[in-house]
């Protein structure tokens, strides 16, 4: 496995004379989900101020692909190209006056030409869906707002690590749940993403590689199943096991049957959990691409209104603009696989380059609860190997088959 | 929201946003002289209309509330400074009241100086409200620069500005947080609070700062804020266009 970014024995302590680091060594490899556990004052913010190389460490090193960091001005402007840092409070990350200009202020201290910078911007802006917003002074923005400003300034860079201090702290629900699927979605595309958090249901759902921070220290860094198997640790970092983790334990130990495969997510946890009461055959997940010259939204009309979602940035805001009736626009992947495992059909509207994605979940769910979903792409025309496609009237008469057979 | 944030604000929506600033600027400095040279008042009622008209359009006709009252203000203040114009000019009194059993008279001179001297604030005014409403802030220091600002200057400007927000903004929350705790209730309470809120702010304040720094850092800040979308630069036509309004101005002041 190759490590985008490694810390040997790193050392850290502020004016005060506290070691905010004592001996870190990290290794995140590349093109995973790592979080960063721990508790408030854990050293979690000090560490990724270290991985940007904006804090020096007093003893130890930080790698960057294998080779020690080095903070002359060149060397440390390449390293901030490729790792960008998304700061936890967005008001200490920006300062420009308006939103588009923030976002382009990390490309425009690259030296990039204006052309690329302006793309740069647009992409950010997008994908963040703050497009509208590109004008407004920064002050008047409301702290998600903010937040999205945050992150597209970050993305604006096109960094090959994006390391997210507390993300999630201070959203609402509907803004964490688009923040994790938003990550997913730049995991998928590529990038390597380091969040830190003290919230362990984020860390269990979302996290491939866990590292537990605890006064400075590391405590833990492996898988996510494994540091939950080690309750003391968890208490040692003033942490708990998450809910589903817990519910799985209890489940076993009340039942008998086996703890593993875990469920990780809600609808892994439904399908483990509740046994249907009849023998359903489980549904099927269409997925319609927006991107998709043959994408027809006629397809939306034939699914139940609560049986319909976008999934993706891209698709969203698609979906939005072609005013489609959809009924989640968040959770969508969440609820198809719900809906699907209980024998329904849903569509799932997102984007070509997102399809990959939605397919890892659905296997993710399948290896996590022993249920196979079947999942048919809807509206491409030509065939792709290995997997059902079919246009509006396939999906019609597969849909009425269905529906005569039950 | 400040009277500042505002301001900034509507300079955000204005159509005359990408009006170069340097441009409006000379603009403004030419009415403004034009009026000021005038010793009539043809002069400065030209610069009312054309820096209204000009208001009037930088806020799209929509004048909001907070800018009324900055101008009712304005004016009751200018009404008080000229009525004392009005009677402390020599000549034939108009019209005499007896205040408190002393003489008080409005002469001719009066009235015209009074008159004059109103129309120039008034324009005055409208004229810095036009640029005010149509400049953000980081365009004038952007435009200062180009005229020779040192960067160093305009980059600790446009922080200030930047920041000045942020800690208007925590300063009302302290302040919301000391009074939900019955922080100002009673004169003496009122006045301890604030000595400790003042100097909470500034502690905030550098720590604040130390943040900053680590994000201006993290984004590759060189010394140099860079400018993306730059407003237009100044050309001959604004040098012709502001010479003209200060001929104008002049000549109506002068030889009307």
């Amino acid at each position: 496995m190759s490590y985008i970014l490694e810390t040997k024995d790193a050392h850290f302590s502020y004016e005060t004379g506290e070691n905010a680091l004592s001996g870190v060594s990290i290794q995140i490899a590349e093109g995973k989900k790592t979080v960063l556990l721990g508790p408030n004052g854990s050293g979690k913010s000090t560490l990724f101020l270290h991985m940007n190389g904006v804090l020096r460490p007093q003893q130890g090193m930080v790698l960057f692909r294998g080779s020690p960091i080095k903070y002359d001005k060149v060397s440390i402007s390449l390293l901030r190209h490729k790792i960008c840092l998304m700061f936890q409070n967005p008001d200490d990350q920006i300062f420009a006056a308006t939103v588009e200009e923030d976002v382009a202020f990390g490309p425009m201290n690259l030296k990039l030409p204006l052309d690329l910078v302006e793309k740069r911007v647009d992409e950010a802006l997008c994908a963040v869906d703050m497009q509208k917003y590109r004008d407004r002074p920064t002050q008047q923005l409301s702290y998600g707002q903010r937040k999205r400003v945050a992150m597209a300034g970050a993305l604006a860079m096109d960094p090959e690590l994006l390391l997210m201090d507390e993300p999630t702290a201070g959203l609402d629900v509907q803004m964490v749940r688009e923040m994790l699927e938003f990550s997913d979605e730049l995991n998928h595309r590529g990038k390597t993403l380091v969040i830190s958090t003290h919230d362990v249901e984020t860390a269990y759902e979302w996290a491939d590689d866990v590292i537990l921070m605890c006064e400075g220290g590391i405590l833990f860094s492996g898988s996510v199943d494994e540091l939950f198997e080690q309750e003391e640790l968890l208490h040692k970092a003033r942490l708990t096991r998450p809910v589903i983790y817990h519910l799985n334990v209890q489940r076993h130990l009340r039942t008998g049957e086996p703890e593993a495969p875990r469920p990780h997510t809600l609808p892994e946890c439904c399908q483990v959990f509740f046994k249907n009461r009849e023998n359903i055959v489980p549904g099927t997940l269409y997925v319609a691409c927006v991107d998709d010259r043959a994408f027809d939204p006629a397809l939306i009309g034939m699914f139940k209104k609560h049986n319909r979602g976008a999934f993706g940035s891209a698709a969203k805001r698609a979906s939005r603009d072609m005013k489609l009736d959809l009924h989640h626009y968040f959770n969508s992947l969440e609820h198809g696989l719900t809906k699907a495992s209980r024998g329904e059909d849903y569509l799932l509207v997102t984007e070509s380059s997102l399809e990959g994605l939605v397919r890892d979940k659905a296997g993710q769910f399948a290896e996590h609860t022993n249920c196979e979903i079947t999942i048919v792409t809807a509206c491409r025309p030509q065939e792709k190997q290995g997997t059902v496609n079919m246009n509006v009237d396939g999906v019609c008469r597969m849909l009425e088959r269905e529906k005569s057979e039950n | 929201m400040t009277i500042v944030g505002g301001i900034d604000s509507l300079a955000y929506r204005s159509p005359a946003l990408k009006w170069p600033p340097s441009g409006k600027l000379l603009l403004c400095v030419c009415l403004l002289t034009g009026s000021l040279l005038s010793r009539t008042v043809y002069g400065p009622l030209i610069v009312l209309v054309a820096g209204l008209a000009l208001f009037l359009y930088s806020v799209r006709l929509k004048v909001p509330l907070f800018v009324i009252y900055l101008i009712s203000g304005i004016i009751l203040f200018n009404l008080l400074g000229i009525a004392i114009i009005a009677v402390t000019q020599a000549g034939a009194p108009l019209y005499t009241v007896s205040l408190a059993g002393i003489q008080v008279s409005v002469t001719h001179g009066g009235i015209a100086l009074a008159t004059l001297v109103f129309l120039r604030s008034l324009a005055g005014l409208f004229v810095v409200l036009f640029f005010a409403s149509s400049t953000p802030v980081p365009h004038i220091f952007s435009a200062l620069t180009r005229l020779g600002l040192p960067a160093y200057i305009a980059e600790i400007a446009i922080l200030v500005y930047r920041y000045s927000f942020m800690i208007l903004e925590q300063s009302v929350q302290m302040t919301n947080a000391a009074a939900c705790r019955l922080g100002f209730s009673g004169r003496r309470r009122a006045m301890r609070t604030t000595g400790v809120l003042a100097a909470n702010l500034f502690v905030r304040s550098l720590e604040f700062a130390e943040r900053s720094q680590y994000a201006l850092q993290s984004r590759n800040f060189s010394g140099e804020f860079p400018v993306f979308r730059k407003p237009g630069a100044m050309n001959a036509r604004w040098v012709l266009c502001s010479c003209a309004a200060l001929a104008t101005v002049f000549v109506a002041g002068n030889y009307l």
